[in-house]
């Protein structure tokens, strides 16, 4: 059984603080948008309506607007096939947590591995790992999903059917915090598919919810706002949703290697051969609208965070994130990437809020070879 | 795309002994939080891979290439505040001249086998339970981007928040995955 409950656990009487309540009052039913126009006014009395739908608004965007970190609709016609009893990384992403992260949940698919009768007792499994550093050193928690033996006996007839469904919990996460994580198969597993998400509660990271039970003979107290606009504020500035994630399907080689680089000439790494970026070259159309504040008239802050290493003796790898002009929008620059394989971050930028097609471009300097793995967007402001 | 209120960061000055109740921090504070269910938290998950799986010519069913689970949050979307998923293939024919599909599905629960569908991960599959079904199509060889497509994530799973996307192919499309993939903003009908 989990440890965890899903939105946390309930408040002892003594940590609830001022105006709030100890466990989730607010409905998962979507609401319709607030109307400032009918309920804030000039000339309009305070209104317990409205601290009321303030109040639930905030409890909802806290549990039931969490964000998704990562997700793989990969395939399943030809998914990825060798595999041994030795771990085979998978997948990665990075990921900066929400201000009220308590943990986050994994559901994962998986599908048998063909080899032979020896996998008909063969206990097959993929791993979660979330490390705390960008050399992947360490570990700050690993969670298993178990797909178990082969169905029909160490081969074939697989089909949608055969395909296992693992979720899980994976707590020890603190909010507000970098992290990098990457799938493992484990002894002959083939993970399918997967979604990782944020479980946010405002009992296991705060002092309580905001009350949603007041009436008209209620008193009118600061603490309604107090407890309203910080919250508010960390989910704008850290609790808004991933920008994307690309990662490489097999980074042990293969038909399905992450791709690499020698030239100096800056290459889109989906098709490995485009040089200029236009509607005909394979990039993300990223809606961004509405994402700024009313005050940020350049876009929306983010962070781009990339995978790779260099050949020995080289840093020449470079990364950018190009829009439809073929302008550089970010980057992470000679310098970053070495021999030894690792997580580096982009210098802080702004995506326009706009909706436009980007191209993610890598290069290296004619001689030395760059291998990219992993490439996260996300909103982070700082 | 409409243009709504934007967030604003709200300073601690709007409350404290002393400081006013006053009703422009209630719109910044309205207009925040609205911003920030509607279209901050908004899932974007576009996914393109450098290969794409086949380049066979089915005519007959629909071949399922890639499928996975996709979260869109917990809120329990009804009839009257509804969600829609925009996304965009980034695809092809692999035979100039001659059309190729393909077809995006989101689904409450995993697909089963059609009758009578032969034993492989290629083969015809149904949807059992609520979904949501976008088809494109292109004659073109060259890879380009697809019209927009919106599915209803009134199907999604009504505890957890996740749907299952299943994308297949008949002819001969060719897919390297969705550019576009974003959540749109509460819809109130």
């Amino acid at each position: 059984m989990p440890t965890k409950r899903f939105y946390g656990g309930v408040l002892g009487d003594n940590a609830v603080g001022d105006r709030q309540v100890p466990q989730m009052p607010a409905s998962k039913t979507a609401a319709a948008p607030l109307q400032a126009d009918r309920w804030a006014r000039n000339g309009l009395h305070p209104d317990a309506a409205l601290i009321n739908g303030m109040n639930e608004a905030c409890n909802a965007a806290v549990l039931f607007r969490s964000r998704q970190i990562f997700c793989s609709y990969a395939r399943i016609n030809a998914a990825l096939g060798t595999v041994s009893s030795a771990d085979r990384d998978r997948w990665r992403f990075a990921f900066h947590t929400g201000p009220y992260c308590h943990a986050l949940f994994a559901i994962v698919s998986m599908i048998p591995t063909d080899g032979g009768p020896t996998l008909a007792s063969q206990p097959t499994s993929n791993k979660l790992i979330v490390y705390s550093d960008t050399a992947e050193a360490v570990t700050v928690v690993t969670q298993t999903f178990t797909y178990g033996s082969h169905p029909h006996g160490g081969t074939g007839s697989d089909t949608v059917t055969d395909i296992r469904v693992a979720m899980n919990f994976i707590e020890g996460v603190s909010p507000d915090t970098d992290y990098y994580a990457k799938f493992v198969d484990v002894n002959y597993g083939r993970i399918q598919s997967a979604t990782v998400f944020e479980l946010q509660s405002l009992t296991e990271e705060s002092d309580g919810y905001a009350s949603q039970n007041n009436t008209a003979m209620s008193p009118i107290v600061s603490a309604y706002r107090q407890t309203l606009a910080p919250r508010i504020r960390n989910l704008w500035r850290r609790g808004s949703a991933q920008v994307l994630n690309w990662t490489a399907d097999d980074p042990t080689g293969g038909i399905h290697a992450p791709p690499s680089i020698i030239s100096a000439t800056a290459t889109n790494i989906i098709d490995g051969t485009s040089t200029t970026v236009s509607a005909s070259t394979p990039g993300y159309t990223l809606v961004m609208n509405n994402k700024d504040r009313l005050s940020q008239s350049s876009g929306i802050p983010c962070v781009m965070k990339a995978y790779g290493k260099m050949s020995a003796g080289s840093t020449a790898g470079v990364l950018q994130l190009k829009d439809s002009t073929g302008a550089v929008i970010a980057s992470i620059g000679s310098g970053a990437f070495t021999s030894v394989a690792g997580w580096h971050s982009s210098a802080a930028f702004n995506l326009p809020a706009t909706t436009a097609k980007y191209d993610i471009h890598f290069k290296s300097d004619g001689a030395a070879t760059f291998t990219l793995y992993a490439v996260s967007i996300y909103q982070y402001e700082t | 795309m409409a243009n709504p209120p934007k967030g604003e960061i709200v300073p601690n000055l709007c409350y404290g002994d002393g400081k006013p109740y006053d009703v422009g921090h209630d719109r910044a504070l309205i207009n925040t939080l609205n911003a920030f269910i509607d279209y901050k938290s908004a899932t974007q998950a576009p996914s393109l891979w450098s290969e794409y799986p086949d380049d066979t010519s089915n005519t007959g069913d629909w071949w399922l290439l890639w499928m996975g689970p996709v979260f869109f949050g917990t809120e329990q979307l009804t009839a009257t505040v509804t969600r829609e998923l925009t996304l965009a293939p980034w695809f092809r024919s692999n035979a100039g001249g001659t059309t190729g599909y393909i077809r995006a599905t989101l689904s409450r629960t995993l697909p089963i086998l059609a009758p009578a569908a032969s034993s492989s991960f290629t083969t015809d599959i149904r949807f059992t339970d609520a979904y949501s079904q976008a088809t494109w199509s292109t004659s073109s060889s060259t890879w380009g981007v697809g019209a927009d497509a919106t599915l209803s994530l009134g199907v999604k799973d009504l505890f957890f928040g996740f749907a299952w996307l299943c994308i297949e192919k008949k002819a001969t499309g060719q897919l390297r995955g969705f550019s576009k993939f974003h959540e749109g903003p509460r819809i109130v009908t």
